[in-house]
């Protein structure tokens, strides 16, 4: 086969679109930071507009670091 | 908010407490009024963290897209956002979780929620991480081989809750129980009665000690010293089971502890012993999906 029926081949194949991978089901065990890891900073502010970054959150022994739905409803 | 009950607690255990979402703090700052709560509730508007943090709750993006009808997609909407359907309020959102961080902010444990209206109460994540709450009534008993004392992780329980059945639990001198591992033994185990609605999850086993038991040669896995068993259990949410607990006020869930006990010298036979556990059935305090109902 000659390299310019090689290419023109090539090109074929990769100009069929490919079809998406099937989504799988959220484990959301496995998003977000895991055990030993370190979990990002953040700068947000309080029901009051108070400015809380992770470091002023933490405690001696630590935090308990809490993500909710909603307030609202 | 019951976490708002447990404050005290979290913080004499020298934990810091903080709770985020996508809310605006004028939204919180109602709600935080009007639950009395004195700790920080952090407005991650624009939901810039809950992104960073890698929780942002996909799902409900999916669900008022183009692939809200893809069977997958409308299976994880059921578990992950809604049972009464999504809507573009709920996009932003973050999926609901507790991360429990050392002083340096790395995470020891995580309990987030596979099913969104079960929930874990805040007095069984202390359980489970060994931060003492307040005390609830329980029962002691004594046997030949244990001192136990077991007891609800909360008074009171709303349909949804996931809550624990807490055991303190004292060898007497030269008693050892055998923890899991422990192949030829009878490994020390709660079974609760089944009951309609309540659900009971695989016990949390804490760290045990290796028993070298010299007649026989063996190594054993055992438990010698104080230990918990943490016994997690879920009153159900959906609306079938909201629909049986209405006007039910208490919860009693009976059941028993087993065991096989040795000493340095002799095994005994398996013991089971009976108990029962009564707490209030309280109702959601509920959240409505927002938008139009």
């Amino acid at each position: 086969m000659s390299w310019s029926a090689i290419t023109l081949v090539a090109g074929l194949v990769a100009a069929v679109p490919q079809s998406p991978p099937a989504r799988k089901p959220i484990d959301v065990s496995k998003l977000g930071p895991q055990v030993g890891e370190r979990v990002p900073d953040f700068s947000l502010k309080d029901q009051n507009g108070k400015s809380w970054t992770l470091q002023s959150i933490l405690g001696p022994k630590g935090a308990m670091l809490v993500f909710f739905r909603s307030a609202d409803w | 908010m019951e976490l708002q009950d447990r404050v005290a607690e979290i913080r004499k255990h020298g934990l810091g407490l903080a709770a985020i979402s996508y809310d605006s703090p004028e939204t919180l700052a109602a709600f935080s009024r009007q639950r009395g709560i004195d700790f920080p509730l952090l407005a991650d508007v624009g939901s810039e963290t809950i992104k960073r943090y890698g929780i942002l709750n996909t799902v409900a993006t999916e669900a008022v897209g183009p692939n809200a009808t893809d069977p997958i997609v409308a299976a994880d909407v059921k578990t992950l956002v809604s049972g009464v359907g999504a809507n573009a309020r709920m996009v932003g959102m973050a999926f609901p979780g507790t991360f429990i961080l050392d002083r340096n902010g790395r995470v020891t444990s995580r309990f987030f929620e596979e099913y969104y209206v079960e929930r874990h109460t805040a007095s069984s994540i202390m359980a489970r991480v060994g931060v003492e709450g307040e005390a609830v009534a329980g029962t002691q008993v004594s046997t030949d081989h244990l001192q136990i004392k077991t007891y609800p992780s909360d008074r009171a329980v709303a349909p949804g809750n996931r809550f624990a059945i807490v055991f303190d639990i004292t060898p007497r001198p030269r008693v050892h129980v055998y923890a899991p591992g422990a192949t030829t033994y009878r490994v020390i185990a709660v079974n609760l009665t089944p009951q309609p609605f309540v659900r009971v999850l695989p016990i949390t086993y804490p760290a045990s000690q290796i028993y070298f038991f010299k007649p026989l040669n063996e190594r054993v896995p055992v438990y010698e010293k104080p230990f918990v068993l943490v016994q997690e259990v879920i009153l159900e949410g959906q609306p079938e089971a909201q629909a049986a607990l209405r006007g039910k006020d208490s919860l009693t869930l009976t059941g028993t502890l087993d065991y096989q006990a040795c000493d340095d010298k002799i095994c005994f036979n398996p013991t089971s012993v009976p108990l029962t556990w009564t707490l209030s059935v309280r109702p959601i305090l509920r959240e409505r999906p927002p938008g139009p109902q």
